[in-house]
């Protein structure tokens, strides 16, 4: 099912309590050795991402529509939508009244007017750009960054949109060369690797990184109305 | 060199990333390996330059390839499930011929970067046999899979090699239709001594 041109979840809206985000491999032992722990064998490559949006609390009459819409979207898990991980609160974003704030919102016209109902142009505060095209399934990427506030450091999810296998997520667990400052040109080594090539100039994507998830197949979105209309639902995504 | 290479040898002694790659030589050829996603690697002399092996795992049951590894037989079926009944259906009858074809399974690990240390060490080769498919019943909240299996022989033995129960003339002609060495076997049976013949 097609992968690029999706919809995308839209969570704030949904108001999960807890999002868990993980890659799922799989490892094969070879049975318990005398030591008692085996040895790891990956065959996975990397592993593919879930997602889960636990308990997601539906009180209005479009919260309740808009689950009615997953549901029936994604049943059965053929086909696919944006499944974005909030890291509002902890991503290299700048902070905004005290708040990190992956977007600016409310950006007036040129002229200093707004829309005619108030609302303005919102735009991304951290931008990145691939400085080198890397091939399907590299491990290593570097990128250019503006508009951090920290440095590039530990680990942060970013996401790529990729020609035909559109939005991606990746990590990264080592940073191989930073620049002096905090912005600039980084090599990074990323997990999970490249799902499709990179040209260089493609946008790198920290507010709020999103993958192409469906719901896995054993699971399935149920249309809940309780009484007094407050339900609390747990979502589930793997990557497509 | 050895067959397979020492910073191989080396990586799998330890906690390591192994990847597992078949390749069944249909017109185009089917390349999948047991990973996650796609991965361009190629087995040398067997694919050509810039082949992609696409990411089956999450389709494709592994058991059966420790039977296949250690020898103990001589074939194995490798299977996939998860599909539903009706696109199992249409797979089966729009599968491309593959009686026949070679199939080759190979290893090798990956680094820390995620990128393969070496080409496809192939370990096995087989023969493509016959597709089989199975849908089991299932009760109650249990989720219905279909499975379908590729029958693959190593050697020889492809199951479409008759095997004669009777050393009669009719079976014996059905092989070689000129070939009167059976001719005479409905002469000989238990406690008869049949003469000689004398052409």
């Amino acid at each position: 099912m097609a992968l690029i041109g999706l919809p995308t979840v839209f969570i704030d809206f949904l108001a999960p309590e807890k999002v868990q985000v993980d890659p799922k491999g799989g490892a094969q032992e070879g049975g318990r050795p005398l030591v008692g722990e085996p040895a790891a064998a990956d065959i996975s490559g990397g592993g593919f991402l879930t997602a889960s949006y636990d308990g997601c609390k539906i009180t209005t009459e479009e919260q309740h529509e808009y689950v009615n819409l997953l549901g029936a979207r994604l049943n059965f898990g053929f086909r696919n939508i944006n499944v974005p991980i909030p890291t509002d609160w902890w991503g290299p974003f700048p902070k905004i009244g005290g708040i990190r704030a992956p977007y600016v919102t409310n950006i007036p016209h040129s002229d200093g007017s707004t829309f005619s109902d108030g609302a303005g142009y919102s735009q991304a505060t951290v931008s990145g750009e691939v400085t080198s095209s890397a091939a399907l399934r590299a491990g290593v990427i570097t990128l250019t960054t503006t508009g951090m506030d920290r440095r590039l450091r530990h680990s942060d999810w970013f996401s790529i949109y990729h020609p035909t296998k559109g939005w991606r997520a990746y990590r990264y667990w080592e940073v191989i060369s930073a620049p002096s400052g905090t912005n600039g040109s980084y090599t990074l080594a990323i997990s999970p690797p490249l799902r499709e090539a990179v040209t260089a100039g493609t946008r790198v994507e920290f507010a709020r990184p999103r993958f192409v998830g469906r719901f896995p197949s054993d699971f399935t979105l149920p249309s809940i109305t309780e009484a007094f209309f407050v339900t609390k639902q747990d979502i589930r995504f793997v990557e497509a | 060199m050895d067959w397979v290479p020492s910073n191989v040898v080396d990586a799998l002694a330890l906690s390591h990333q192994l990847g597992i790659f078949t390749h069944i030589a249909t017109v185009p050829p089917l390349r999948v390996w047991f990973g996650v996603e796609d991965i361009p690697i190629t087995i040398e002399s067997v694919d050509e330059g810039g082949a992609i092996y696409q990411g089956g795992g999450r389709l494709i049951g592994l058991p059966t390839l420790e039977v296949l590894v250690n020898g103990t037989a001589d074939a194995v079926e490798f299977t996939m499930s998860g599909i539903d009944p009706a696109t199992g259906a249409a797979l089966i009858s729009s599968i491309p011929p593959v009686r026949g074809a070679d199939v080759y399974v190979g290893i090798t690990t990956l680094d820390d970067y995620y990128q393969p240390m070496s080409h496809i060490i192939p370990l096995w080769r087989g023969t493509a046999s016959h597709t089989t498919e199975a849908s089991p019943t299932v009760v109650g909240q249990q989720n219905r899979t279909t499975t379908l299996g590729l029958s693959i022989a190593s050697g020889g033995e492809t199951r479409s090699r008759p095997s004669r129960s009777l050393w009669s003339a009719a079976q014996q002609k059905a092989l070689s239709p000129t070939d009167r060495f059976c001719d005479n076997t409905s002469r000989m049976a238990r406690m008869v001594q049949p003469v000689w013949p004398n052409y």
